[in-house]
């Protein structure tokens, strides 16, 4: 009777134990050191394995689709390849701030350095958007007062993409610092369309200084 | 046309009542109120925006803008954009409880008014909608960004402006540009931005 009651306080205190450490697992304090977050140190592969984690809204596979053999140029990362993951690989050797939004479907970087995007303009804002576990787009917002340094940028940028597919799609505006400088609202723009892919460069004259921003999606 | 029509009808008896006497009370209302953009020239006509361009082609931008809103939405999802769009209907925060026919109409209203057109408007819905509106309100707990804000402006407002006809030229008295001359001033002015930012 000692032996049977024995067993049952130590079985019922180890389901406890366990219980308990299971809610624990699932804090988020504790789950951004185990790297169950997205921006962990495992990445979103270090999901709770019972599927039980807060699933990022964009969890549901994309519908199927082929994804091209063409080149679809994104700041160095693989739509429909890279993931949060490698995100966070990336965030972390540059010492760049992010942070997971949309339940996990975005993740917003600030800050990113000039050395890291094409031409010498630091980007303010750069989003990742991801389906599931897969990077399907990358928007860029990149500030300065001076109309030279985003006119460069923007060329950079059209360069980048020209060299790696061709010719653009739609051509806008002029991109020199001489046409922004003439008026607020004043814009030049690139759009590249290829099959599953999309990338639209815009400078823009917002009156308080200049801005680039810069989008490069799967489709 | 309809939204033309009726906007005729409608700024004719706000001319009306603001003719039939000043009660004495200083603060402009509804008939005598101005916005910000009445007295930008655009460089094409002399005229402010709302004059130049007429209500159909405020119906178009605004159309226009919805139009961008949705593809952007579909393509790159809403963190680019802030709440302002994809929150519409929810009521949380509060300033997102109209619903989105009524957000649409209220935007156009705000442009016409803002763009030196009168002070209310009946959009295509058939509903009346007041120009004169409370930016802070209209945008408290949206958190938007600075740069939300500029991927806006520059991915939504200006191409829907350049894609429904106003006139982007190298502003010259040949090829003028009312992209810059009477629309920019008022999405540009730090004080309207400093309105939405934050909130």
């Amino acid at each position: 009777m000692r032996t049977r009651t024995k067993v049952l306080v130590w079985f019922g205190g180890s389901l406890g134990a366990a219980s308990l450490a299971i809610v624990a697992l699932h804090l988020a304090p504790v789950r951004g050191l185990l790297g169950m977050s997205p921006l962990g140190r495992g990445g979103a592969s270090a999901a709770c394995p019972f599927g039980y984690g807060d699933p990022p809204a964009a969890t549901v596979p994309r519908a199927a689709r082929a994804i091209p053999s063409s080149p679809r140029p994104a700041l160095g990362f693989v739509l429909d390849g890279s993931g949060p993951a490698d995100v966070a690989l990336w965030a972390r050797a540059h010492g760049i701030p992010c942070t997971p939004q949309s339940r996990g479907s975005v993740i917003e970087c600030e800050n990113v350095p000039a050395r890291l995007v094409p031409g010498e303009l630091a980007a303010t804002t750069l989003w990742f958007r991801f389906s599931g576990l897969a990077l399907t787009s990358i928007q860029t917002v990149r500030r300065s007062a001076d109309a030279a340094r985003v006119a460069s940028a923007f060329d950079a940028s059209r360069q980048a993409l020209g060299a790696a597919i061709g010719t653009p799609t739609v051509t806008g505006g002029t991109a020199s610092a001489e046409a922004l400088s003439r008026g607020a609202l004043q814009q030049a723009v690139v759009e590249y369309h290829r099959p599953g892919y999309r990338a639209v460069v815009r400078a823009t004259n917002l009156g308080d200084g200049f801005v680039l921003t810069e989008s490069f999606a799967a489709i | 046309m309809q939204f033309s029509l009726r906007l005729t009808t409608t700024f004719g008896l706000i001319v009306l009542s603001g003719a039939c006497g000043d009660d004495g009370d200083s603060k402009p209302d509804a008939a005598t109120a101005r916005g910000p953009g009445a007295v930008l020239e655009c460089q094409s006509s002399g005229k402010n925006a709302f004059d130049t361009y007429g209500a159909a082609a405020f119906v178009a931008v605004n159309e226009e803008i919805f139009n961008l809103v949705g593809a952007e939405v579909t393509a790159n999802g809403t963190t680019n954009l802030g709440d302002s769009f994809t929150k519409v209907g929810s009521g949380i925060p509060a300033s997102t409880a109209h619903d989105a026919a009524t957000f649409k109409g209220n935007l156009a209203a705000f442009l016409v008014f803002a763009y030196g057109g009168p002070a209310e408007i009946t959009y295509t819905d058939g509903k009346t909608y007041a120009g004169e509106q409370d930016m802070p309100t209209a945008h408290t707990g949206l958190g938007i960004t600075g740069s939300q804000y500029d991927y806006f402006i520059a991915n939504i407002v200006v191409p829907a402006l350049i894609n429904k006809g106003v006139k982007h030229g190298a502003g010259t008295a040949a090829d003028p540009n009312d992209v810059s001359s009477c629309f920019a001033p008022v999405v540009v002015d730090p004080s309207f931005k400093a309105s939405i930012v934050g909130k």
